[in-house]
């Protein structure tokens, strides 16, 4: 698995600009939701993003699949023939590219039955916020069956009718959804089922690369186990590399081979799991880590509290980004920004202190 | 101070009558946590709604239910008979009972100053001029820290972050000075770090003003820090409860061992996750008996999916329903024959 990288992304950079208006003019400043992030993703491998809200970590996401266009940097994807670099890819190319790679958002997708016109407009606003609500991500009007079977009419990809139910039944029963369920519609569904609905027709296209945008974030604990399993399962079968963006740090340990933990727009550690969790070296790992409330009466609750909270991406702190609310930070944080730099093979930190 | 017996709330839908909380019973004392646990739809939010009588209109409360509060004077109040509209109604809602919700941003009006909304409620319930509730409400603010208080008092909601929004909710519901604090997941819509930061803030304010409080949660992580006693909740009924270390040290019913089990737990990073089997039925397909049979793996035919278990008292304050608890012979109950 080493050597089979199949995403690659170099200095990537995000930036938004913000319109201010003024009395006889508009000031435009720039919001630099990524800044500057660099990694790779193998074959078959999950890798985890987590960080705070507004970290930039569904900006990383979306921007790999072209959702939103990167300013700067290449996002390259390694197919099997060739290389593509996503970040300067155009019009057909782009729509063709789309279907190799699928994205699950929060809640699944929304209806990619507008998307079918136009895949890049639909793919553009920026939908987070549409996404927050579990129910409203798979449209009410349609069957479970024409649900999956959407992105491969949409992309074009079949045209027999026979041939995409076969092809639909056979990702839902991998789904663990039965041929009844197919024929009815979503509101008939609990939550844990949509979100198995939802990953079958991100699945369906077959694709090598899949965001998982806070996919299990909304549901009950003893539900998300169960999608946190199917995915686990799905992607031993199908090869599938997994992009798992979530802020619930246990979950994304469970998930993931990698792990990389994101602030104000920048990695600031980026690790094996295992090594990751139990050897932490940014203080912003380590503060992270102690926030998580442990279902055990036992474990003493003593988070490293953090001052304050996560800094306006606007007005990012000078040197490293974390000096504002770091418990060891000295003169020297503020001053100038900390290397990236593997301190053990494997293990990227960009810290002073470490 | 509050004692619930015997909640049901059934609504009139158009799918016919559905009754999402059946024969909830609990207590809260001063200064204590209660800690309600259980997944969408197990009726926790709906159970505290009641009591602060915030029901929609098409809920009907049963006759049997029975919400006694003792409020600050020490008079009995029967919540479950004021009359709507009552003055001692509108006193109880903010005055007695505080409640603070999931999404800060919905339970603002986004059109008045912070300050604006909780200068409203000081001068409800207490007498203070516009100008003392004024210093109040910067007061609450400086002690849920909130820095800079006497400028944030004038911003409005949206220009406040998430975590500052949800100390400003806190900072508004203690400002009327409550002696029972609702707490409906008030952390779920935070991150990890600010939920560490709101969590020390609650217990340090309950600490110092001695404020019952009812924590409703589907984490059982926060619940096991912040809860003295932990109620388990499963479609409408509570199916465990005890001291919080107990509970979940000794989990006695299969639902609560399944709900342990499930969560993710850098301590057995490299196991597969065991999730409880099946969905949640939906509360018009109501199953019969237990509650929790169709999903339970240690299920008795003809017995489990036939009557519902009594609850069993196990100790002081600890009760589980189950038949697993009960074993075969025991009598059927006087609760399951009143909903059967």
């Amino acid at each position: 698995m080493k050597n089979d990288v199949l995403i690659e992304v170099k200095d990537l950079e995000v930036r938004f600009p913000i319109k201010k208006k003024k009395l006889f003019k508009t000031e435009i400043e720039e919001l630099r939701a990524v800044d500057g992030v660099s990694f790779d993703i193998h074959r078959g491998e999950t890798v985890g993003l987590v960080g705070e809200s507004g970290s930039g970590k569904t900006t990383v996401g979306r921007a790999i699949l072209r959702a939103i266009d990167p300013t700067d940097g290449d996002v390259i994807f390694h197919t099997k023939k060739r290389d593509v670099d996503l970040g300067h890819l155009e019009g057909e190319d782009l729509r063709k590219f789309r279907k190799k790679m699928n994205m699950v958002f929060s809640e699944g997708a929304h209806s990619l039955s507008d998307m079918a016109s136009d895949l890049l407009r639909a793919f553009r606003p920026r939908m987070s916020l549409v996404f927050q609500d579990p129910y409203s991500s798979l449209n009410p009007r349609m069957t479970v069956r024409d649900i999956i079977a959407e992105p491969l009419v949409a992309g074009g990809l079949m045209t027999d009718r026979d041939k995409i139910d076969r092809r639909v039944r056979k990702i839902a029963a991998r789904c663990k959804l039965n041929l009844e369920h197919l024929r009815r519609f979503p509101h008939a569904f609990s939550g844990g089922q949509r979100q198995r609905i939802c990953i079958a027709r991100a699945l369906v296209t077959k694709p090598d690369f899949v965001v998982c945008d806070e996919s299990v974030s909304a549901l009950d604990v003893s539900i998300q186990a169960e999608i946190v399993n199917l995915l686990k399962d799905l992607q031993e079968e199908m090869g599938v590399s997994f992009l798992f963006i979530a802020h619930d740090l246990s979950v994304v340990a469970q998930m993931s081979h990698r792990v990389a933990v994101m602030y104000v727009g920048k990695f600031v550690e980026y690790a094996p799991t295992d090594s990751l969790f139990f050897e932490p070296r940014h203080p912003y790992t380590k503060a992270l880590l102690s926030a998580i409330p442990q279902a055990d009466p036992e474990a003493v609750f003593d988070p490293l509290s953090l001052k304050g909270e996560i800094p306006n991406p606007l007005a990012a702190p000078s040197g490293c980004r974390f000096h504002t609310r770091c418990p060891i930070a000295t003169e020297e944080c503020a001053r100038s920004e900390p290397k990236w730099r593997e301190v053990v093979p494997e293990h990227f930190v960009a810290c002073h202190k470490v | 101070m509050l004692k619930v017996e015997n909640l049901t709330i059934s609504f009139q839908t158009d799918e016919g009558l559905i009754t999402p909380v059946q024969g909830v019973s609990f207590e809260v004392a001063p200064g204590r946590t209660l800690g309600i646990v259980g997944e969408s739809g197990s009726g926790k939010s709906v159970s505290t709604k009641a009591l602060m009588r915030l029901l929609p209109g098409n809920a009907r409360m049963s006759a049997k239910t029975r919400i006694t509060y003792a409020n600050k004077a020490g008079e009995p109040v029967r919540i479950d008979r004021l009359k709507p509209k009552s003055r001692s109604l509108r006193q109880l809602r903010g005055g007695e009972i505080g409640m603070i919700f999931q999404e800060p941003m919905a339970s603002f009006s986004p059109v008045y100053t912070i300050g604006n909304q909780m200068m409203e409620a000081i001068r409800l319930h207490r007498k203070a001029s516009k100008k003392e509730a004024r210093e109040i409400a910067i007061a609450m603010l400086d002690r849920v820290g909130i820095s800079n208080s006497a400028a944030r008092v004038d911003q409005y909601p949206h220009e406040l972050s998430g975590g500052m929004r949800q100390r400003a909710m806190i900072a508004l519901a203690l400002s009327a000075g409550p002696a029972l604090l609702i707490a409906d997941e008030p952390t779920t819509a935070l991150d990890v770090t600010i939920q560490a930061q709101v969590l020390e803030l609650m217990a340090e304010l309950q600490r110092d003003l001695g404020m019952g409080m009812i924590f409703i949660t589907h984490d059982l992580g926060v619940i096991a820090q912040v809860a003295d006693e932990i109620a388990v909740m499963y479609l409408g009924t509570i199916v465990e409860r005890g001291a919080t270390a107990d509970v979940i040290r000794n989990p006695r019913h299969p639902y609560t061992q399944g709900l342990l089990k499930a969560i993710p737990s850098l301590n057995t990073l490299h196991h597969r996750l065991s999730p409880v089997p099946g969905d949640i039925p939906s509360p018009t397909e109501r199953p019969t008996g237990c509650p929790f049979h169709t999903r339970c793996a240690q299920k008795r035919a003809g017995q489990c999916d036939v009557t519902t278990p009594p609850e069993r008292i196990l100790g002081e304050g600890r009760a589980v329903a189950c038949w697993l608890d009960v074993g075969m012979s025991a009598p059927v109950s006087p609760r399951s024959e009143e909903f059967a």
